[in-house]
C-alpha cells in the first residue's frame, strides 16, 4: 500500500525564504539559513517530498527561474522529490524545471488563465507531473477560493473542485489561507464538504505539532500533509513528526536506521 | 549520512564510463547528481557519441512512452540501443526508461524495445485502484533481500500482475498498490531497471548505487 506523505513547502521570492501566515509574508533567510536550520543533509529521511514556491507577486514576470538554482544545490543531497510552482506561465519553463529535476510542477491560477498551457503540460508530461492547488478561506462560514496568491476571491469551494476535474491532474493540493501559519492545525472539516471520488489529495495550511500530522493522515483519503511553517518545525521537528506517526502505527515510511 | 549510506566499498570503478541519455524529457539533474554522489564522472551522452565506449548506459524517464521512443529514432539511437543491450552491454533504466524495454504501452503506439516480452498498461488496467500511484511504497525482492525498502514511485502506467518468464531474469521486485501488484524492478547480466525513482528513494534510493556498483563488478 502506498504510503502516506509529510511535506515540507518553502516559500521563495528573489533569493529568499519566507515565513507565511494568512498569506502574509515575512523574510526569514536564504537556503542556507534553511539547510541549517532544518538539517537538511538528513531532512530527506524526516520528510517525503519538497514543495518550493515562488511567492513573488510579480505575475507578468512569470516563475522565477533563479529557484531552480536551488533547487540544483538541493538535489545533490536531498535525494526526494522536489515539486515547484508558482506563476509559472510557458512552456519553456516548465522544461527548465523537469530538466532541473524537479518531479512535479504545481499549476493554481493557471487552470483558469492558461488552461491550454495546463492540458499540454499533462499531455507532454503525463498527469502525474501535474498538481492543482487551491487556495481557499471561509467567507460567512462558507469555502471560497482565491486565485492570483489569494488576491482575488474566485469561486465556491465546491465549484472550483469540480472545475478542476476537467483536467487530468495527478493530485489536489487544498489549501487553507485561514490556517496558514496560525498553528491551529490543518482545516480537517474541509473533507466533508467535496466529493473527493478518487483523486489524491494533500492537505495543507495550520499545522503546528506532530499531532496535526497524525489527525489529517488519520484519515486515508487524505494522502499527504503539508506545513510551510518554518518555526514550529525547526531542527528535529519533522523528525519527531515521523517518530509520532509511526508511534501511532500509521501509514508512513519508515524511518531507515539500518543502512 | 551520506557516508554512511554509501558503505565502506571501496571505489575501484574510478575510470568507468558512464553516459546518460539527454532526452529533454527526464529529470536529468536529478538523476546525474544522485549517480555522482557514488561514481566519479558522469558524461551526457553525445550526439556523436557510439553507446559502445560506455561500460554503463543510463536512461531516466519521465513523460510520455510515445515521446521517448521518439527521441530515439529522431536521433538515430533506438536500433543502436537494441542491439548495445542484446549483445550484453549495461544499462540502466528508470521510470520511462523501465518502460521502453518492452514491446509497446497502452499509454502511446509507438514500439518498445522489445527486449523483454510483455506490455506496459495502464495501472487500473484491471482493478479500480486510485490513480496516479504516487508516494514511497514497500517493495520486495523475490531474492529475500531485506523486504522493509520503499522507494518513490509517480507513475500512471507499469508492468502489472507478472512479467513473462525470461532465462536472462535474475532478480525481481514487486510492490501492491491497492491490491494491483506491480513489478517494480528487473534484474539480468546487463540490465537492472526500475520503475521507481531512486534518484528520489532517500537512504534506500542511495543504496541502490551500492547494488550497481556491485552488478558493475560482476562482469
Amino acid at each position: 500500500m502506498v504510503k502516506q506523505r509529510i511535506i515540507f513547502s518553502l516559500f521563495f521570492s528573489e533569493g529568499y525564504y519566507y515565513l507565511s501566515r494568512n498569506f502574509t509574508l515575512q523574510k526569514v533567510g536564504e537556503l542556507s539559513w534553511l539547510i541549517d536550520k532544518f538539517k537538511f543533509h538528513q531532512i530527506s529521511e524526516y520528510i517525503d517530498e519538497l514543495v518550493i514556491y515562488d511567492v513573488s507577486r510579480n505575475r507578468e514576470k512569470g516563475f522565477n527561474l533563479n529557484l531552480l538554482q536551488d533547487v540544483a544545490h538541493l538535489q545533490s543531497f536531498v535525494f526526494l522529490p522536489i515539486t515547484v510552482g508558482g506563476g509559472i506561465s510557458s512552456t519553456t519553463e516548465i522544461e527548465k524545471c523537469f530538466r532541473e529535476g524537479v518531479d512535479k510542477i504545481i499549476f493554481s491560477s493557471q487552470m483558469f488563465d492558461k488552461p491550454e498551457l495546463v492540458k499540454e503540460t499533462i499531455d507532454k508530461y503525463g498527469s502525474q507531473a501535474v498538481i492543482c492547488q487551491i487556495d481557499y478561506k471561509l467567507i460567512n462560514s462558507n469555502r471560497f477560493s482565491f486565485i492570483y496568491n489569494g488576491q482575488k476571491q474566485h469561486l465556491s469551494l465546491k465549484n472550483h473542485f469540480e472545475e478542476i476535474l476537467n483536467f487530468d491532474v495527478g493530485e489536489i493540493i487544498l489549501n487553507s489561507i485561514d490556517r496558514d501559519g496560525t498553528g491551529f492545525g490543518f482545516d480537517i472539516e474541509v473533507l466533508k464538504f467535496l466529493d473527493l471520488g478518487n483523486k489524491t489529495l494533500i492537505i495543507s495550511g495550520g499545522a503546528g505539532k506532530p499531532d496535526h500530522f497524525c489527525e489529517a493522515l488519520n484519515y486515508s483519503e487524505v494522502n499527504a500533509a503539508a506545513t510551510g511553517d518554518l518555526f514550529n518545525f525547526l531542527g528535529n521537528g519533522f523528525l519527531r513528526v515521523r517518530q509520532e506517526l509511526i508511534k501511532k502505527g500509521m501509514n508512513v515510511r519508515k524511518l531507515d536506521i539500518d543502512i | 549520512m551520506l557516508k554512511k549510506a554509501l558503505g565502506n566499498l571501496p571505489l575501484k570503478l574510478n575510470d568507468l564510463k558512464i553516459g546518460i541519455f539527454d532526452s529533454g524529457l527526464s529529470n536529468l539533474g536529478a538523476v546525474e547528481k544522485w549517480l555522482l554522489s557514488k561514481f566519479d564522472t558522469v558524461s551526457i551522452i553525445s550526439e556523436t557519441d557510439q553507446l559502445n565506449t560506455y561500460n554503463l548506459v543510463v536512461m531516466p524517464g519521465i513523460g510520455s512512452f510515445d515521446a521517448l521512443i521518439d527521441f530515439l529514432l529522431r536521433s538515430n539511437r533506438f536500433n543502436e540501443l537494441k542491439d548495445f543491450i542484446e549483445a550484453g552491454g549495461k544499462y540502466l533504466g528508470i521510470c520511462l526508461g523501465f518502460q521502453i524495454l518492452f514491446t509497446s504501452s497502452e499509454e502511446g503506439k509507438k514500439n518498445g524495445l522489445g527486449i523483454f516480452k510483455d506490455k506496459i498498461r495502464k495501472l487500473d488496467r484491471f482493478k479500480k485502484i486510485r490513480m496516479p500511484h504516487v508516494g514511497f511504497n514497500n517493495t520486495t525482492f523475490n531474492n529475500d533481500e531485506n523486504t522493509d525498502k520503499s522507494y518513490y514511485f509517480v507513475h500512471n502506467y507499469g508492468l502489472i500482475d507478472e512479467v513473462k518468464s525470461d532465462p536472462s531474469i535474475e532478480k525481481l521486485g514487486y510492490t501492491d498498490h491497492d491490491g494491483q501488484r506491480i513489478i517494480a524492478f528487473i534484474e539480468t547480466k546487463n540490465i537492472m531497471a526500475m520503475q521507481f525513482h531512486p534518484e528520489k528513494s532517500s537512504l534506500s534510493g542511495v543504496s541502490v548505487l551500492n547494488t550497481i556498483e556491485q552488478w558493475l563488478n560482476n562482469a
